[in-house]
């Protein structure tokens, strides 16, 4: 009996030791390379949140990448791409509602609970603009004390591609434009969308109505916000732009009548796929992303047999689609060192020419817009696509209250 | 060891084997089922629009044959909804569908406004950046198709189509001067129905664009809107339910109707005979744009979060969407496809050398206005739409005793009448068996009359035969002797067993159906499989009105449906 015993209770450890060891290796793989882990995992993942222009093209690079199986520190690197438009990133950094840990929170002794609110934490965000980097900064100085995306060293954010604002006009509503006013620029857009007479009085066919201007809903899309930035410039011919100007009475007055006439469906973030699939109804042109433009240029033509034309604004806003790596305990540094592996793989020789067929402009200097035959920058080099951008002034990146401010007062006087 | 301790040692064993098992066990998630009315956590539900609805529940079973057995998808499930019923729905917590296909943007404008007002507090006075927490994302189209103007294509030729050019304001004057011109548009809950709305404040206002609340609101605008409303035949549900009716009730039931381009297609493909065309109209148009978007869940908001499995399946199936395969359903379908690649002209395309419409239309867009007065205009439709008189005749025979017919047919009375909102609505009820129970009259639906009819529905009994030709002989008489020509004259009638009772007959009733002074429509329901339903055809049929087949499941729905047109 006894010795009955002492086997039934060496085999129920044995049995309890092979589950509790089992359940570790089986915990262990289960996450691999999320919380905050010594060892070595075989496989790393990383998050990254995307912005809507150049989506596409990072989310086929990382299929590529993801494919050909890289390795950081051993561990092979898996990329998941997450698609955002710059603007809600923001808010969801400004709420913090990706889910930072506590200031006191110790990196090395995670709960589980807060070690499973980590797996989606981003690893890097690929915003449209660096401006909107620097202003999801500000929350988290004030919280941590800190910058949770850095402008130097090895973590720095750096452009992977950029791309203007530009104004892109239908070639039937341009020439008519052009033989009244000198040249399209904003105020042009405001005073030709104010004629009362429409397209009659402006020269044009009487039956295509009112001078239809398009720009971005700001709530939805940062380039609604950057084509004010830019309106305001040349309203003050100043490149930058503070909370004074923009609360002045008369420019208020004349950007008001401007966005009051401007015309779209109000949700959409996709103003060139706009004008493609609805034409003319949407608008007559408007001030779009320049690779959008390029890339909905060809579906224009099939669509409505008419092509738009490019004008570069004097006061020129840039997207630079800045890759930046989110500098904080809720993700490792081996996240962070396979995050800047793939931003590397971004930025070869390779993938920039392949950002070419998307209208990107390489952020590689050793990449030229016209490097491939699929460029977009050859195909539509007739509709006033150029090279290399003639125009003098970039806007300077506005301070955090001046977005504040214009985004406030686009909701109390258009929305409302 | 002792027995005692060989037990001890027993039992500290089996403590180890759970503790351990119960190690092992922590990740993995048991579920937990919910109520009934809860999300679904293992299917991705899509709410879509009556229009879209068949296609796209088409395109989701494709998907979910191309996705079975692969891990970390759910399989895709639609939902029928009329657009305004989504937005509605997904402003309340825990919506039953995870991603939403309305008709037209212009509901995930109101959806995002809405929202938008709720957490408005989050932002609000503090140096939070102003954008608030979003309740969708993702949006993505597949299909389009621009409202217009359907028309016979005689009707269209009479008012100079092709030639000359047609618009919002040539339909509305004609509709006002010519009597026997026919025509509807579908309820606000449709962009089409909206947007034939929007196009009278305009005319009313007298403005081709900058339509403010204040202008809206204006007396001149709110008489011109009622008096063009007072020309519609009748009052529409979804573009769908117009079509189902023209072919039922033959085509002279309209001249023309506000509806989808891909509608004009679908009647001309499946009614060779009669063809209607699509007029784009001059002063602009809206889209119908189909984005369907994800929406997005908050801890704080909704006890069931939106899982990966979810996500992926969303974000998997708007790729399927666009695919180049599944966007030449989308033409043949008689929408224009996103896929910009796809000529609309191709060879077996509905566009191809198809004068009935133009794929170069339209070329202006009717201006949306701001929020708020897109608000108005939906909140102003009690008041600017024809005034109705409407009398609701319930069977309460014995048979509404079987199983729990009586009380579902009390809570969609109800429900019926909290959709009768206009300030010159006049309601009436009719409760029978053998004999007419209980007549209320015809009166102003104030607080007052509604408390005593919700009484009277509460106090509702099963009991005796059935006497439904005299009881609606009964409404229609007092009808007019309300004498009110210029309304909508409607008796919505609903029985559940056979005539046995009535001192008149079915042929007399027809008869004095057509005879009265005041047009009366009757809308007809034979609930449950016993119910009357030649009866309850001839009635809807002699006074134009809709017969409706109901089951306990759908008969609040189906008074709801109802309660849209007037």
């Amino acid at each position: 009996m006894r010795t009955r015993s002492k086997v039934i209770f060496a085999a129920i450890i044995i049995m309890a030791l092979v589950i509790v060891g089992v359940s570790l290796l089986l915990n262990q793989g289960a996450a691999p390379g999320s919380g905050l882990t010594v060892e070595k995992p075989a496989e790393v993942n990383i998050r990254i949140l995307s912005a809507i222009p150049v989506e596409t093209w990072v989310r086929e690079t990382a299929a590529q990448y993801n494919a050909e199986k890289h390795k950081v520190g051993g561990a092979v690197v898996h990329v998941e791409i997450v698609t955002m438009d710059g603007l809600i990133a923001l808010s969801k950094w400004d709420k913090d509602a990706f889910g930072t840990l506590p200031a006191d929170a110790d990196p090395l002794n995670l709960t589980e609970e807060q070690k499973k609110s980590l797996a989606d934490f981003p690893t890097a965000w690929i915003a449209d603009s660096r401006y909107l980097v620097e202003l999801a900064n500000v929350p988290y100085k004030t919280r941590l004390g800190r910058d949770v995306f850095l402008t130097d060293g090895e973590y720095r954010a750096r452009p992977l591609a950029i791309s203007p604002m530009v104004w892109g006009i239908y070639n039937s509503r341009a020439e008519a434009l052009l033989n009244k006013y000198p040249e399209i620029n904003w105020r042009t857009i405001h005073d030709a969308a104010l004629v009362k007479g429409g397209w009659g009085e402006l020269g044009g066919d009487p039956t295509w109505g009112f001078f239809k201007p398009v720009i971005p809903n700001p709530q939805k899309n940062i380039g609604g916000l950057e084509a004010m930035v830019s309106a305001a410039g040349e309203y003050y011919n100043n490149t930058r732009i503070d909370v004074d100007l923009i609360s002045q009475k008369d420019f208020q007055a004349w950007l008001l009548e401007l966005m009051k006439a401007v015309t779209g469906l109000g949700v959409s973030s996709y103003t060139a796929e706009d004008f493609a699939l609805f034409g003319y109804s949407v608008g007559d042109g408007g001030l779009l992303l320049e690779s959008d433009l390029l890339q909905n240029m060809q579906g224009m033509q099939n669509r409505w047999e008419d092509n738009m034309n490019i004008y570069y604004p004097q006061f020129l806003t840039w997207h630079d689609f800045p890759f930046a790596v989110w500098v904080g305990p809720e993700t490792t540094a081996l996240q962070k060192n396979a995050a800047i592996d793939f931003e590397q793989y971004l930025l070869n020789d390779p993938q920039q020419q392949r950002a070419l067929a998307y209208g990107l402009r390489p952020a590689n200097p050793n990449v030229k817009v016209d490097a491939t035959p699929d460029s977009l920058f050859v195909k539509w080099a007739g509709q006033g696509v150029e090279p290399i951008v003639k125009s003098p002034t970039s806007m300077k990146n506005p301070d955090r209250d001046v977005l504040t401010n214009l985004l406030r007062w686009y909701e109390l006087n258009v929305v409302q | 060891m002792n027995t005692r301790f060989s037990r001890l040692l027993i039992i500290l064993g089996i403590l180890l084997v759970s503790t351990a098992c119960g190690f092992s066990f922590t990740g993995s998630e048991t579920p937990t089922p919910g109520p009934a009315a809860t999300p679904d956590p293992n299917a991705l539900a899509i709410a879509a629009s009556p229009e879209m609805s068949p296609l796209l529940g088409k395109l989701a079973e494709q998907f979910n044959n191309l996705q079975k057995g692969q891990s970390g998808f759910v399989p895709v499930k639609i939902l029928t909804l009329s657009p305004a019923d989504m937005v509605s729905t997904a402003l309340q917590p825990d919506p039953v569908f995870q991603a939403l296909n309305p008709d037209s943007s212009i509901w995930l404008s109101k959806l995002s406004n809405e929202w938008g007002l709720a957490f408005a507090n989050e932002t609000a006075g503090s140096d939070a950046f102003p954008i608030s927490r979003q309740r969708y994302s993702l949006p993505q189209r597949f299909a389009t198709s621009p409202v217009v103007i359907a028309m016979w294509e005689k009707v269209a030729q009479a008012m100079g189509w092709p030639d000359q050019p047609i618009g919002w304001n040539t339909l509305q004057e004609r509709a006002s001067q010519d009597a026997n011109f026919r025509w509807n548009h579908p309820s606000t809950a449709y962009a089409s129905g909206l947007l034939s709305t929007l196009a009278e404040f305009y005319a009313g206002a007298g403005v081709n664009r900058g339509l403010t609340e204040d202008l809206a609101i204006q007396d001149t605008t709110l008489e011109y809107v009622k008096k063009v409303e007072g020309t519609v035949r009748f009052y529409g549900e979804s573009e769908s339910a117009i079509l189902e009716r023209l072919k039922k009730d033959g085509t002279n039931l309209l001249d023309a109707f506000v509806a989808q381009e891909q509608i004009v297609l679908r009647w001309n493909s499946e009614n060779p005979g009669q063809r209607l065309v699509a007029v784009y109209p001059i002063e602009g148009t809206l889209w119908a744009d189909y984005p369907l978007a994800l929406l997005e869940r908050y801890a704080d908001f909704d006890p069931t979060p939106l899982s990966s499995a979810q996500r992926d399946t969303y974000y998997e199936f708007s790729k399927f969407l666009v695919d180049d395969s599944v966007q030449q359903q989308v033409l043949a379908g008689g929408y224009r496809p996103v896929n910009l690649s796809i000529d609309l002209q191709s060879s077996g395309s509905p566009f191809k050398d198809n004068p009935s419409v133009d794929a170069l239309q339209p070329k202006t867009t009717l201006p949306v206005p701001p929020y708020p007065v897109i608000q108005v205009i939906e909140d102003y439709r009690a008041y600017i739409k024809k005034p109705t008189n409407v009398i609701l005749v319930v069977d309460t025979s014995g048979s509404m005793a079987d199983s729990s017919k009586l009380p579902r047919v009390q809570t969609a009375l109800t429900a019926f009448m909290g959709n009768i909102k206009g300030k010159n609505d006049r309601l009436g009820l009719i409760d029978f068996s053998d004999r007419i129970k209980y007549n209320s009259g015809v009166q102003s639906f104030d607080a007052s009359f509604k408390n005593t009819l919700d009484a009277r529905v509460k106090s509702l009994r099963a009991e005796g035969n059935t006497a439904v030709i005299d009881s609606v002989l009964e409404a229609y008489n007092t009808l007019q002797e309300l004498n009110d020509p210029l309304a909508i004259n409607a008796i919505v009638v609903m029985t559940d067993g056979k005539e046995n009772a009535s001192r008149t007959n079915i042929t007399n009733l027809e008869r004095v159906l057509t005879q009265g002074k005041v047009p009366v429509v009757v809308f007809s329901i034979a609930f449950g499989k016993d119910a009357d339903t030649g009866i309850m055809k001839r009635l809807a049929e002699v006074t134009n009105g809709q017969f409706r087949q109901a089951e306990t499941f759908n008969i609040e729905e189906l008074y709801k449906l109802i309660s849209t047109y007037f």
